[in-house]
């Protein structure tokens, strides 16, 4: 019998603050640094907001963080005065549970849906106002009940006398329309009465509040609905209204996904514009330009779990630290001399894999060619002599990439290796700092050399660290905390001790890494054409590994493509962008100058959750210009066989023998 | 018999890996780690096919492993004394007294015959029945008095027998075979029937069995006079039968024909039986033990053999 594994809880078990309560929100909740939340949300501005990001951004742990109950944690007492210094009071509700769905269809008019949909959405916030209220004395209380019932159209034949007979009533008029809508398939008639006109509610409270409670007189109503995505355009365009007339003191902060936003018009099919109706807060991309703050963010949200856990304790700089530490990672001194020593040991008694495809190559395209200085099969090993420096692997690889570079110029060879040996002596000597031509080429492959050194001696690429992993997660929180997540349970499964013995290893990361890409590309598929964008990101993505795994990358850490936004098919752009609105592309609102043209292309980086599934780098270096023809031949409803032809096409000339022409430099280009 | 090749040994080895992980952290409660998998897998050195290949398919079957930690057998014991054993009498009690569905009538009308109930566990002290009435007692939260032992029946304990008792209901694990319960039933269960006749019920509940088992002690091959269990395991649960649900499996990659083969080679090393007691070629363990009609490669410890769910004798 085995040793049972002692009991562990996973810090980073909860990835979704749906699943936290009021209390939780509040004790895990992470300030962003730089600019705090209260200037992110600005909750007692009147002009109304849409909170936009993708799967996993924050959206929710933002909206709630100033939801009533978690403002009256902030204050420190649910005694608290009645408002305090907040200004404001946060009405949170989540759409999906209104179960938007149901108004619709069943053989009734779009109109006479749209009508009950606005009543019951007014009923629904008017109850979770008044349940956000503290005790009020009886008689304000009474004013207030009064007040409301002169809302209705058709005013209750029984007056309430305190915001619980209130509520009450209004639950009432609610479950009138619930029972309506329950027996519709059996009436067949929507037989509801509509007892306060669109908005009198939502509007009109507050106006009273203000006016009954002399601590609300200058409150602002914040009304924050999250996930609008769960309403239909009709619904949408209700809220939009709401937005556009908005009144008094009332606001809205309204939360989606990047694809949530149906429509921008109102009822009256008046649109709302941002900047004049509206504001918009895009969470992934306020990340994606603040990355450092991301990453103090990141950090600051792991420990935070990790202390409650009771796994960290210490100061915030030693846990960072600690956090840093709790990783293992292969030492990138001396050119990764450990990592790549052990990666190649199996090639003691034969000729490392790179240099035997080198030579097989030389023999097979160069020999007899004049002009790259190989007259005979006798002129190969001097080649591949000098590029060898045994005692370091990378950049015996890095040379070989060199050397390819100065074969698809045509140089001659025996030259070209000569320089290149000196040139890697010196970059030894210099400790990596001399000379620069050397030192460039290293700065900006050694990522895609060390990948290639990896996969040629069959090796996993290898995704380790928290660094990475905080990169990888791309602006969504949730992505990191879905790795780590991972991580932890691999490493209770490989019986380590994470955060608290010998730091994670790397079969455990690794593991992690693989399960969280593959979840991140199941759960990013769109409601809508998802195996067209699926294929279209697999492209994309098969294109990029091969040339990256190609002899001379055109490109370094390739994740990248820029396109012209004219010529691109309808397929295409719906294509790009789902993959877009469901995070598997970036797009980098800058955009990228066509070199040649000067006109300012679309840029998409490839989701770097995503890069593992094709040993792909993470971090965004070069981009490959792409044309509109190659675009849509990936992103469109080309057959494979012509994407293959495209992407043979431009392999070949990153190949040795390097046929079809050297591209035009896109990048500094490295002389040698 | 087929190898697979080096990327399928890894593609399917990274994906069940992943499924043991969470089979590890969540039904097994961390029993088996990969430590643990790992020492086990050690055992499969390339006697049949390629060591690669032989650890892919022992992977594989354990994956397939049904296991039964504390939860879930009381899951099981709840649904055995409700849908065995209190619906069926209470059903009685309404069709005596005409569908009545007077609820207060019908709790005391079921009192009388739990009153008049004993819970036994089949088998020595030490066995896995005696211990399961402790379980259905926590699952159930029945009173103490309606738990008895064969010893208290047959010293004539007035409370335990006749005409205080009128239903004994015998309790166990699994019943693969039907060669114990019906060794129990000569051996301990006669004497019961010889001393009070047909004035008391003999019932037979166990958690699992087989359909072949089930068929083989029912009356009057046994003194049992009802015979039931919550789960039946059909055919299809016989791991290389020509039923198996297990087998093709990974896109038609591992094959029944390797598989067994590989499981009885190595079983033969280990057991008379080397599919598992009476040839059961089950996939089964418990919390506290796992039955021998499971695969010896998974339980046994024999020589040199790591076990990966070992079974206390």
């Amino acid at each position: 019998m085995s040793v049972a594994a002692k009991a562990t809880v996973n810090p980073f078990g909860v990835t979704k603050c749906d699943d936290f309560s009021d209390e939780e929100i509040f004790r895990f909740w992470i300030e962003p640094a730089g600019i705090s939340a209260v200037h992110l949300l600005q909750p007692t501005r009147l002009m109304p907001m849409q909170v936009i990001g993708g799967k996993g951004s924050g959206k929710t742990h933002l909206l709630r963080y100033f939801s009533r109950p978690v403002q009256l944690m902030r204050q420190g007492s649910t005694r608290s005065p009645l408002v305090d210094r907040q200004g404001f009071i946060g009405i949170y509700v989540k759409c999906d549970s209104l179960n938007a769905s149901r108004f619709s269809g069943k053989g009734q008019q779009e109109e006479l849906w749209s009508a009950v949909f606005q009543y019951f959405l007014d009923l629904w916030l008017a109850q979770i106002l008044l349940s956000q209220l503290p005790n009020l004395s009886l008689s304000v209380q009474e004013e207030i009940a009064r007040r409301a019932s002169d809302l209705f159209d058709e005013p209750p034949t029984d007056v309430p006398q305190t915001l619980e007979h209130l509520v009450g009533l209004l639950r009432g008029f609610q479950r009138d329309i619930d029972i309506a809508i329950n027996n519709l398939p059996l009436t067949r008639k929507l037989d509801v009465r509509i007892k306060a006109g669109p908005s009198r509610l939502i509007f009109g409270l507050p106006h009273i509040l203000g006016e009954a409670v002399a601590e609300l007189r200058n409150t602002v109503f914040l009304y924050l609905l999250d996930e609008i995505e769960n309403f239909n355009e009709a619904q949408q365009k209700y809220v939009n209204t709401l937005i556009r007339h908005r009144k008094g003191s009332c606001s809205f902060r309204v939360g989606s996904r990047l694809y949530g936003i149906k429509t921008s018009n109102t009822l009256e099919e008046e649109t709302n514009r941002r900047g004049s109706e509206f504001d918009v807060l895009e969470l992934d991309s306020h990340w994606l330009r603040a990355k450092k703050k991301y990453v103090d963010f990141s950090e600051r949200l792991c420990i935070r779990r990790l202390q409650a856990a009771g796994h960290f304790s210490g100061t915030i700089t030693d846990d960072r630290q600690k956090l840093r530490n709790a990783f293992e990672e292969p030492s990138s001194a001396h050119f990764y001399q450990d990592y790549t020593a052990r990666l190649v040991s199996k090639y003691e008694d034969w000729e490392r894999p790179y240099f035997r495809k080198l030579r097989d190559q030389l023999l097979r395209f160069a020999v007899g060619s004049r002009r790259l200085g190989v007259l005979s099969n006798d002129d190969v090993q001097p080649i591949i002599r000098r590029l060898q420096r045994p005692p370091y692997p990378l950049l015996e690889k890095l040379n070989a990439f060199l050397l390819y570079k100065a074969w698809a110029k045509r140089a001659n060879l025996q030259k070209a290796s000569e320089s290149i040996s000196k040139q890697c002596l010196v970059f030894v000597q210099s400790g990596g700092r001399k000379p620069s031509t050397y030192f460039s080429a290293y700065q900006h492959f050694s990522g895609d050399m060390l990948a290639q050194l990896t996969r040629e001696t069959s090796h996993k690429v290898r995704y380790l660290g928290i660094d990475t992993f905080i990169r990888m997660s791309s602006g969504l929180p949730r992505n990191l905390l879905i790795i780590l997540k991972n991580a932890y349970d691999w490493a209770i499964f490989n019986d380590e001790e994470p955060f608290a013995g010998k730091p994670i290893s790397i079969e455990s990361q690794e593991r992690a890494v693989v399960e969280s890409c593959s979840w991140f590309f199941e759960e990013a598929r769109p409601e809508q054409n998802a195996e067209q964008v699926q294929r279209s990101v697999d492209r994309l993505a098969i294109l990029f590994r091969e040339i990256r795994y190609s002899d001379k990358p055109s490109e370094c850490s390739l994740s990248t493509f820029s396109c012209p936004s004219q010529d691109i098919d309808e397929t295409s752009k719906l294509s790009l962008r789902l993959a877009e609105d469901w995070s598997m592309l970036i797009r980098h609102v800058r955009g990228q100058k066509d070199r040649n043209s000067q006109r300012v292309d679309q840029k998409y980086q490839l989701s770097p959750m995503l890069a593992p599934r094709w040993n792909l780098p993470i971090s965004r270096r070069g981009a490959l210009a792409l044309t509109a023809e190659e675009v849509n031949l990936i992103f469109g409803r080309a057959a494979e066989a012509d994407f293959v032809k495209m992407k043979e096409g431009r392999i070949q000339r990153m190949n040795a023998p390097f046929k079809g022409g050297e591209p035009a430099p896109r990048q500094a280009s490295l002389e040698l | 018999m087929t190898n697979l090749s080096a990327d399928d040994c890894k593609t399917i080895g990274d994906d069940l890996r992943t499924k043991l992980k969470i089979l590890s952290g969540t039904i097994w409660q961390a029993r088996a780690n990969s430590p643990q998998i790992d020492s086990w897998l050690a055992n499969f050195t390339g006697e049949v096919v390629a060591t690669d290949t032989e650890r892919t398919y022992a992977l594989y079957l354990l994956t397939r492993l049904m296991y039964y930690g504390q939860r879930e057998i009381r899951a099981l014991l709840r649904a055995l004394y409700r849908d065995l054993f209190r619906y069926p009498i209470l059903s009685e009690i309404r069709r005596a007294n005409g569908d009545t569905k007077d609820s207060v009538l019908l709790n005391n009308l079921f009192e009388q015959e739990l009153q008049a109930t004993r819970f036994v566990g089949l088998g020595d002290v030490a066995t896995s029945g005696p211990m399961l009435l402790y379980e259905l007692r926590l699952a159930t939260e029945l009173r103490d008095d309606v738990f008895t032992t064969l010893d208290a029946i047959l010293a004539g304990k007035a409370s335990d027998v006749p005409p205080a008792v009128k239903r004994y209901v015998f309790i166990d694990d699994l019943c693969a075979t039907g060669d114990q319960a019906t060794g129990y039933s000569r051996d301990l269960v006669e004497p019961i029937r010889s001393r009070y006749g047909s004035s008391v019920e003999l019932l037979y509940f166990v958690m699992f069995a087989t359909a072949e088992a089930l068929g083989n002690l029912m009356p009057p091959a046994t003194n049992f006079d009802r015979v039931r269990a919550v789960h039946v395991l059909d055919e299809s649960f016989k791991s290389f039968g020509p039923n198996s649900r297990y087998f093709p499996a990974a896109d038609g990659k591992l094959d029944l024909a390797t598989g067994k083969a590989t499981a009885t080679r190595y079983g033969a090393k280990l057991s008379g039986s080397p599919l598992g007691y009476g040839n059961c070629q089950l996939l089964l363990a418990f919390q506290y033990n796992t039955p021998d009609n499971t695969l010896p490669i998974i339980w046994s410890k024999v020589g040199s053999w790591t076990p990966i769910f070992e079974r206390r004798s």
